[in-house]
């Protein structure tokens, strides 16, 4: 073949080609075999995912099998905002009005909303289908804002005539060639007011499960929703529209990479992009309506959680007690303990067994599955997990907080599982137990709350300092059934009423029961004191002014009287040794180790963080601590001394059933007899003899009045128990405190007030009655 | 029959003997390779039921209709080459009116069992058409001569440009090019043709091109400085779910296959669903998946081999009007091939364009089937019998 022009040319094109084969050759090779690995770990990392499955948490029981805390499937409801507003016939309105608004003249600051108002959701379906339809023709306006106006009028007539989009495009495109005059809500041959009026069902239905959850959420919490509640689905949508329209988007601070020390700010998604939670803890058939029915609520997801439920509505000493959970990365853990929970989860062998390809293990892709596996479960641990954050909850937190399990899947474009080439097992918490009884806690609850609120007195100054609380436990085993306190001002159970304390603390009169058992031992043993009968006889100069004369003298009557100069002499022959054992005795004081006492003392209790007495011995007087001031204990720690007053032994305090150490008191068994008669015959005749109540059901007590303030403010205690139920039974012992009562009100008016209104209340319930009055109690 | 239309029909068969088999066998090996290839991109998806058995459908027709095409004398090609112009220009210009809409774009018409796609006809018949214009010597020469060449080509890209289909209406230029440099054009002409066809581009990409086009362009600019760390950006991860989504799952698909490929219907892209039209616009990425760089050399061997064969019968071919077919149809079947597997590899920005004889397509298995015909037929006719101006 001779070589022509003509065959030159071609033999060059063929050159053309084949260098271009070449090249796309080439780039075929550098991506199918230098690149391979890369490429094959982009495939696998496209394909493989970790699916965490959160584990449930234990639930909570009171002491009768009654449920306090545990975790109940819900849904979770959240908007999509972009998807709203292209898909919902709402959000298209809305947002297409103020589009057209914004194109007409002087319109740029008209914009539409979700309410009811001229410028509402309605008014923006009307003004968008009113829109000529030549509008949408090719350069009338810009491409970006004409394709905006036309997915919005086809999503409202789509939606609203019940056509699919296609075929609603196509309508309105044609009606655009066709006629000048001719409006987009005509393109369908469909009446306007038809299309209107099915508009305004669609509005009617998000308003109404707006209002429903709103309902719901009330119920839930038992009041109203206030200003500082999550808001609902139309206030949502309301504050998304602005940011949507605006195409406002998420930012965040980070270090420059030029500079780690220079914080510069990074944008992310659009605002509309990034889905928002509005509802949570919304029952399954709720929700239903929004799963079943999904077309009609385009960008309102229903997604399934779980979601701590409690018994005790918020803003009780209960749900102060029980604690709060919260997810993981709220409450900020170390990095130890992340890494611990992975490490103990995560076994090292997970991937042994699976069947990676071989290019894949030979480039140590089973190593990287099983460091991107405990990223991804250290992420999800953060992200799904919940752990206690006080009370119960986070006491018993190990025992509480299952383990988040974890799938490894191999899933399709649309994240559909195909095959789970993995998984670590989910497990759930265990339950806890309580010793409380939730009936007694009620009662406890109410009583605390109408006792603040009856000796609540004078300015802002005064009533904010006034508190109430009340412990009962069971005498016999330390078991904690009921502790309430008011007002509850925080979810935390460590600023419960009781638990902190105002004023200095002091416990008044309450520990003369204590000095009054030292000083009969003491008499018993030889100790350091002055024998009760060379006492002085009172003049009622250290008892306001009331006079007990010889009565002072006695033990019993100088018990139930309250006298202050037996205590303030006994003290003074006791010494700080004495007085100091009187109460270590109680578990009132620490004991050095060693000492006879030392068991006596209890400086926590877990489960509630009250914190352990305390004694302030140089600020006060020794005869002024024999009547207990610088002392300052919990009722808790008040209960569980007279429980030692009521059964001879000191018990351990707790907030779990099982067997607790008890301290035998039996050293002073006699003396204990006689302050019980004293304790008694406070009731009987005594100080505390307007309670009663308590004297018909045969109580032992005894009141204590502090004075605390300046006008003679008070801390008003009483403390007491009822007589023992047989040999197995519950023997209810409490111990009650109002802080900063006014003048002249002393611990009987208040405290033990609040013990009788408990009781009577208890007494109420029969099966209250029955377990711990009558007899039988468990 | 009679002895005197025996020999009639002896003489039209004994054409077949002079065609070249090479061409047959390559294009035969293609077709099948197509069919295996959408077999294994559409297996167990419902979306694609029954592509492979239409394909094969597509494919034995186009041959069936290739051997008629072979048997007549290619003349009458040359005498029908401006009214199928016309008449695919017609055919383009009724799809606003006639064609449904589907996807947002009117490409094909609806016929009872079938659909026809006009702008796969168009190709040929611009070849055709150009071919008849450029057979006269004295056109190519200047540049003047070549303005209706120019606008012959033009008329149908543009007309496809707006279905839209950018891909298809790509292939015009590099044809008009080619036919214009074989057939004479001073590399000057050439120049201008090029700057006309850049400044035709300029105005599209500016005016024509829809917004979704025109992010894809960006998208294939940007990902050049993607590393590693980038990938971990928020904007590159939103380009990854947007419009960089299907070329970058089409070279995860190529990558992932390795030198060997991970078999036939294995690749995990292909079996996942994570390859979009991937019978159709991403065939090639199913290929270098399942069958690796080796399997997709081969391919690439295969299509090399026919526009080879096909520029070597235009070597052969003495007839200008031939010659100028087989180059065009070679230009045609190589460029359209060697675009389609640049958006594979993201060598381009992406665009969707059918690689030939193995995408899924009617239309597109048809035509190019029934081009290699015409080829096939100009090469088995080895005297110059059309007498006139412009022959060499």
């Amino acid at each position: 073949m001779t070589a022509t022009p003509t065959r030159t040319r071609i033999a060059a094109l063929g050159l053309v080609f084949a260098a271009a084969f070449a090249v796309v050759g080439v780039h075929l090779w550098k991506v199918m075999v230098v690149d391979h690995d890369t490429w094959a770990r982009r495939s696998q990392q496209n394909r493989w995912a970790f699916h965490s499955v959160p584990g449930k948490r234990g639930a909570i029981f009171d002491r009768n099998g009654a449920p306090l805390a545990f975790d109940e499937a819900t849904m979770e409801l959240s908007v999509l905002y972009v998807r709203f507003r292209l898909r919902h016939p709402v959000g298209a309105a809305v947002h297409g009005a103020t589009k057209l608004a914004s194109c007409l003249p002087g319109g740029d600051a008209t914009t539409y909303d979700f309410g009811d108002g001229e410028l509402g959701a309605e008014a923006a379906a009307r003004a968008l289908l009113a829109m000529p339809a030549a509008v949408l023709r090719p350069r009338v306006l810009p491409k970006a804002v004409a394709s905006e106006l036309a997915a919005a009028v086809t999503t409202v007539l789509a939606a609203c005539s019940g056509q699919t989009r296609s075929r609603v495009f196509g309508a309105v495109r044609a009606a655009a060639r066709a006629d000048e005059s001719h409006a987009v809500g005509d393109a369908l041959g469909v009446p306007r007011e038809r299309l209107l009026a099915d508009f305004a069902q669609r509005l009617q239905a998000l308003r109404t499960l707006d209002r429903d959850l709103t309902a719901l959420e009330e119920r839930r919490l038992g009041r109203p929703l206030g200003a500082d509640d999550p808001p609902g689905l139309m206030a949502t949508l309301e504050r998304l529209r602005p940011l949507s329209l605006a195409g406002a988007r998420v930012t965040w601070q980070e270090p420059s990479s030029a500079d780690p020390a220079v914080q510069v700010e990074r944008e992310g998604s659009r605002k509309e992009e990034v889905r928002v939670v509005f509802a949570r803890h919304v029952p399954f058939d709720a929700a239903a309506e929004l799963r079943v029915g999904a077309r009609n609520f385009a960008g309102i997801d229903a997604a399934p959680t779980l979601a701590r439920r409690q018994e005790a509505v918020e803003g009780t000493a209960l749900g102060a007690l029980i604690g709060v959970v919260d997810r993981i990365d709220r409450t900020l853990p170390g990095q130890e303990w992340l890494e611990a929970v992975v490490d103990n989860r995560l076994p090292d062998d997970w991937f042994e067994d699976i069947d990676l390809p071989e290019e894949l293990a030979d480039i140590g892709g089973r190593a990287e599955l099983a460091a991107a596996a405990k990223s991804r479960y250290a992420e999800a641990v953060l992200l799904r997990e919940r752990r206690g954050m006080s009370g119960v909850e986070f006491d018993f937190n190990g025992t509480l907080m299952g383990a988040m399990g974890m799938r490894f899947s191999e899933h399709d474009s649309r994240r559909r599982e195909q095959q789970m080439l993995d998984h670590l097992r989910v497990e759930a918490g265990n339950d806890v137990r309580l010793t409380l009884d939730l009936g007694l806690q009620r009662i406890a609850e109410a009583v605390t709350k109408a006792a603040h609120r009856a000796q609540s007195f004078g300015g802002a100054e005064d009533r904010v300092r006034t508190e109430a609380a009340l412990a009962v436990i069971d005498a016999r085993t330390g078991d904690l059934l009921a502790y309430a306190g008011a007002p509850v001002s925080s979810p935390w159970a460590k600023h419960l009423p009781g638990v902190q304390w105002v004023g200095n603390g002091s416990v008044g009169s309450l520990a003369k029961p204590f000095v009054l058992v030292e000083q009969l031992k003491a008499e018993e043993m030889g100790w350091p004191h002055r024998p009760c009968g060379g006492f002085e006889a009172c003049n009622g100069r250290n008892c306001n002014r009331r006079a007990h004369w010889d009565g002072g003298k006695d033990p019993v009557e100088a018990l139930a009287e309250s006298c202050n100069s037996f205590f303030y002499q006994s003290a003074l022959g006791l010494g700080d040794a004495g007085v100091a054992r009187a109460l270590q005795r109680f578990g009132l004081a620490p004991a050095e180790p060693g000492d006879p006492y030392a068991a006596c003392w209890q400086p926590t209790i877990r489960g509630v963080p009250a914190p352990a007495p305390a004694r302030d011995t140089v600020a006060t007087a020794l005869p002024q601590q024999a009547v207990g001031y610088g002392l300052q204990a919990t009722p808790l720690h008040v209960a569980r001394a007279y429980a030692g007053l009521a059964t001879g032994w000191l018990p351990t305090l707790g907030l779990v059933p099982g067997p607790r150490p008890r301290v035998p008191l039996d050293d002073v068994v006699g003396a204990i007899a006689l302050a019980e008669r004293g304790l008694r015959a406070c009731l009987r005749n005594g100080t505390g003899r307007k309670l009663q109540l308590l004297n018909e059901l045969g109580a032992c007590g005894k009141t204590g009045t502090a004075e605390v303030g300046q006008r003679g403010e008070n801390n008003a205690w009483f403390a007491g128990y009822l007589p023992p139920l047989g040999d197995s039974g519950v023997q209810l012992c409490f111990c009650a405190v109002v802080y900063w009562v006014q003048d002249e009100v002393h611990g009987s008016e208040a405290s033990g007030q609040l013990v009788v209104d408990f009781l009577d209340t208890a007494l109420r319930d029969d099966a209250l009655r029955r377990r711990y009055v009558q007899g039988g109690g468990r | 029959m009679s002895n005197r239309a025996l020999r009639f029909a002896r003489r039209r068969l004994d054409v077949l003997r002079e065609v070249d088999g090479w061409v047959v066998l390559v294009t035969a090996a293609l077709c099948l390779c197509g069919i295996v290839f959408i077999g294994s991109a559409t297996r167990d998806d419902p979306l694609f039921h029954g592509q492979q058995a239409r394909q094969a459908l597509f494919v034995a027709c186009g041959f069936g209709f290739g051997l008629f095409a072979v048997l007549p004398h290619y003349v009458h090609v040359l005498r029908g080459a401006w009214p199928f112009y016309g008449l695919v220009l017609l055919a383009l210009l009724g799809l606003p009116f006639f064609a449904p809409e589907i996807n947002g774009a009117r490409r094909w018409y609806a016929l009872p069992g079938f659909s026809v796609q006009p702008s796969e006809f168009a190709k040929l018949a611009v070849v055709l058409a150009l071919a008849a214009l450029l057979r006269f010597k004295a056109r190519a020469r200047t540049f003047d001569g070549l303005i209706v060449p120019m606008l012959v080509a033009a008329a149908p890209a543009l007309m496809v440009l707006r279905q839209p289909d950018l891909g298809s209406s790509l292939v015009f230029g590099p044809v008009l090019l080619a036919m214009c440099y074989t057939a004479g054009a001073s590399g000057r002409s050439i120049l201008l043709v090029l700057l006309c066809a850049c400044g035709l581009a300029t105005v599209a990409y500016l005016e024509l091109l829809h917004e979704y086009q025109r992010a894809r362009i960006d998208v294939w600019l940007q990902h050049w400085h993607w590393d590693e760390a980038a990938l971990d950006t928020h904007d590159v991860r939103e380009h990854l779910r947007g419009n960089g989504f299907q070329p970058w799952q089409a070279l995860i698909a190529l990558g992932g296959g390795g030198v060997f490929g991970m078999g036939l219907g294995m690749g995990a892209q292909n079996r996942h669903d994570f390859l979009p039209l991937r019978s159709e616009d991403y065939v090639f990425a199913v290929v270098g998946e399942e069958v690796g760089w080796m399997g997709a050399m081969g391919v690439l061997a295969l299509l090399s081999a026919l526009v080879w064969l096909l520029l070597a019968t235009a070597m052969r071919t003495r007839e200008r009007f031939g010659r100028l077919v087989c180059v065009g149809v070679a230009t045609w079947l190589g460029t359209q091939a060697l675009v389609h597997v640049a958006v594979c590899g993201w060598l381009v920005p992406a665009t969707g364009l059918p690689m030939p004889f193995l995408s899924y397509g009617g239309s597109s298995v048809f035509n190019a089937l029934l081009g290699v015909a015409v080829c096939a037929n100009i090469g088995a006719r080895r005297e110059p019998i059309l007498a006139g101006d412009g022959f060499t």
